[in-house]
């Protein structure tokens, strides 16, 4: 589903919204497995969202970020998201929950989070 | 090993057609067709197959039993449940989580069963002209699926989540009672939201359907119903796709059922959705209307010991206190339960990102959860919502939350902060997008009323989806009759979830069990014992 663009958008602002170091490839990963498990229709919204993110003219006007992504700092990263999340436009923060919930849920279904959460997993049985 | 009794009466013959693989289309002829293996199909192919009729069952997911059950939230979500438990309405105001899989809702719900509430059943028949009660009296039948699916109260004292409801509760004046569950030798581990691997919960996947399989059933999987055709006032056929491998997009294999009877089973959202693509009668414009979810919001606590809320069973404490406080039409009501607390889940529910995310997921061990179920329907100012298609045939439901929900929505979280700061806890934080955990109740309190209750904002959820295809004498307000049969056409029944002609008030299974028994075993008499083949 994602391309190198993608990824390196993903790989910025992952960090961010996890607030944890260190956590890049197996996110980006777990969003290209994610995203495919959705409907043809919800994968043409996130293409749709990733098309904003990607083409400097929206990314500078509707996400606020002025560098490209691997240059973007993060408190940049943390400024858009928050603009996103409290935007009084419903498809924004409605995109916001799309990445809160594609970044979120990679992360956190994987088994090295686990540990620092204090989560030791499913129990073993049979 | 645990067994797998699934697993094995497939070896030993079951006949279970996974659609994906099929070398070309199909032709089937049965007395009954069910579209859906849920709550309400899988009661009804039991019912169906015992009285001696051939019965076909068309599910779009997946089969997938105990030995395929890890108890990984990132395999579960994706396999068995519709849109990898992410599916939303059509603002992405509200995420559903809805089963789709052999079994459906019950291969992944949490086990709470209750009969309909007396208060709804009376709601329906007065303004609906429901027969539910006198000799069409639903009780005998909640009876006797109670007994089928081993339904009693939850007897192992209740997980630190739940005792926290209720301990938090008492202390507060609320009254709580005990959940009862359809488990059979429940090991209390915690996952049955990712599908039971000990097959002690009492689903369809384990119960019905398997003794349908048993009396000669055959399901098959991964087939998507497209549409009915229709002539004068019959049912011809029904047109199903297969899909393709990755059992999401369409393949290119068409099957053609042809039965005497046809039955949807699909829930609130797939059976109008059905309806709605093959353009049956629906003169006064009901189909797919009046959808009910009964939005929940939720509030996250932080207590000083460890709660494990991940870890046994999920649901075992409830209060109905706030359903039974106000008129049933007046001020919205709420449900109160808690949920299971997994890392995945949790992390999507829980608000805001970065370190202040980080540091409450850190503590999941300490965090317990509250939700509350809004009781919508029972007022002009709660309509539900509409089941719609989107250009490719798959539904989308618009459910608007309107300021009657939110002025309940926000009542609610001053309750669950209410119950969980008598509980113990360290902090409080109601789910929104404006809150920070709060240290104290004054606190709390004066944050809830000042949040704009929005959506993506306010975090809502849903997992009961009710209603789209409501019941009742009255052609002019209802799509199908008190027994499930639809006005326009008389070789069609809607034994589902969908046929509420509001919400509930209650977790659904066991109101759709009850209902789909006594409908079905009424239209198995009505076909009689003859038998085509199939």
């Amino acid at each position: 589903m994602l391309d190198d663009e993608d990824r390196v958008i993903v790989a910025a602002i992952a960090p961010v919204m996890l607030g944890i170091k260190g956590t890049v490839p197996q996110v980006v990963r777990g969003l290209d497995v994610a995203i495919a498990g959705l409907p043809l229709e919800v994968r043409a919204q996130i293409r749709q969202l990733f098309g904003i993110l990607r083409f400097a003219p929206t990314r500078m006007v509707v996400a606020g970020i002025w560098h490209p992504w691997h240059a973007a700092s993060q408190v940049e990263i943390a400024r858009f998201l928050s603009s996103w999340r409290y935007s009084p436009v419903t498809k924004l923060r409605s995109a916001y929950d799309a990445l809160h919930q594609l970044i979120m849920a990679s992360w956190y279904g994987n088994a090295v989070a686990w540990p620092a959460i204090g989560y030791a997993g499913p129990p073993r049985i049979g | 090993m645990i067994h797998d009794p699934f697993a094995e009466g497939v070896k030993r013959g079951w006949r279970v057609t996974d659609a994906s693989r099929l070398p070309g289309d199909m032709q089937i002829e049965t007395d009954i067709v069910i579209v859906g293996t849920g709550a309400g199909g899988g009661t009804a192919a039991e019912i169906f197959a015992n009285a001696g009729l051939h019965v076909v069952l068309i599910e779009e997911g997946p089969l997938r039993t105990s030995s395929d059950f890890h108890m990984f939230e990132r395999e579960a979500y994706p396999q068995l449940y519709q849109e990898s438990a992410a599916r939303k309405t059509k603002d992405k105001g509200i995420t559903i989580l809805q089963g789709r899989a052999v079994g459906g809702s019950t291969t992944v719900n949490w086990t709470a069963s209750f009969r309909t509430p007396p208060e709804t059943l009376a709601y329906w028949r007065e303004h609906f002209g429901v027969k539910v009660s006198g000799e069409d009296d639903l009780t005998p039948w909640f009876a006797m699926m109670e007994r089928r699916l081993n339904i009693q109260p939850w007897e192992e004292p209740p997980n630190e989540n739940n005792r926290a409801l209720r301990d938090g509760a008492a202390r507060v004046g609320i009254p709580t009672k005990v959940i009862p569950r359809n488990v059979k030798g429940c090991w209390d581990l915690g996952y049955c939201g990712m599908g039971c691997p000990t097959n002690a919960k009492q689903s369809m996947l384990v119960t019905t359907i398997p003794a349908a399989l048993a009396h000669g059933a055959h399901l098959l999987t991964r087939a998507r119903a497209e549409r009915f055709a229709f002539a004068g006032s019959k049912v011809t056929a029904l047109q199903c796709r297969a899909l393709a491998a990755d059992g999401i997009t369409p393949g290119a294999q068409t099957i053609t059922v042809r039965a005497r009877q046809y039955v949807l089973a699909s829930g609130a959202i797939g059976s109008p959705a059905v309806l709605l693509r093959s353009g049956l009668p629906d003169p006064y414009n009901l189909v797919g209307k009046r959808t009910f979810l009964h939005p929940v919001v939720a509030s996250v606590a932080l207590m000083p010991q460890s709660v494990n809320a991940f870890s046994g069973a999920p649901q075992s404490i409830y209060s109905d206190h706030f359903l039974h406080t106000q008129p049933l039409d007046g001020p919205i009501g709420y449900k109160l339960e808690v949920p299971p607390v997994h890392p995945l889940l949790a992390s999507n529910v829980v608000t805001g990102f970065g370190e202040a995310h980080a540091r409450l997921m850190a503590d999941i061990g300490k965090v317990q959860v509250i939700i509350a179920l809004l009781r919508d329907g029972f007022n002009p100012q709660s309509p539900g919502g509409a089941v719609e298609l989107n250009g490719d045939g798959t539904p989308l439901l618009d459910y608007p939350m309107t300021g009657y929900l939110w002025d309940g929505a926000r009542r609610a979280l001053h309750t669950m902060a209410r119950i969980q700061f008598a509980a113990g806890a360290k902090s409080v934080l109601p789910l929104h997008e404006d809150a920070v955990p709060y240290a104290s109740p004054a606190q709390a309190h004066a944050a809830i009323d000042r949040f704009p209750m929005q959506i993506l904002r306010t975090r809502v959820v849903s997992a009961h989806v009710m209603g789209g295809c409501a019941m009742g004498e009255d052609p002019k307000t209802s799509v199908v009759d008190s027994y499930g049969s639809h006005h326009h056409a008389g070789n069609l029944s809607v034994l589902d979830g969908s046929v509420f002609p509001t919400s509930l008030g209650t977790n659904p299974q066991l109101s759709i069990y009850g209902l789909a028994a006594r409908n079905a075993t009424r239209l198995a008499r009505q076909l009689g014992n003859s038998r085509t083949h199939g």
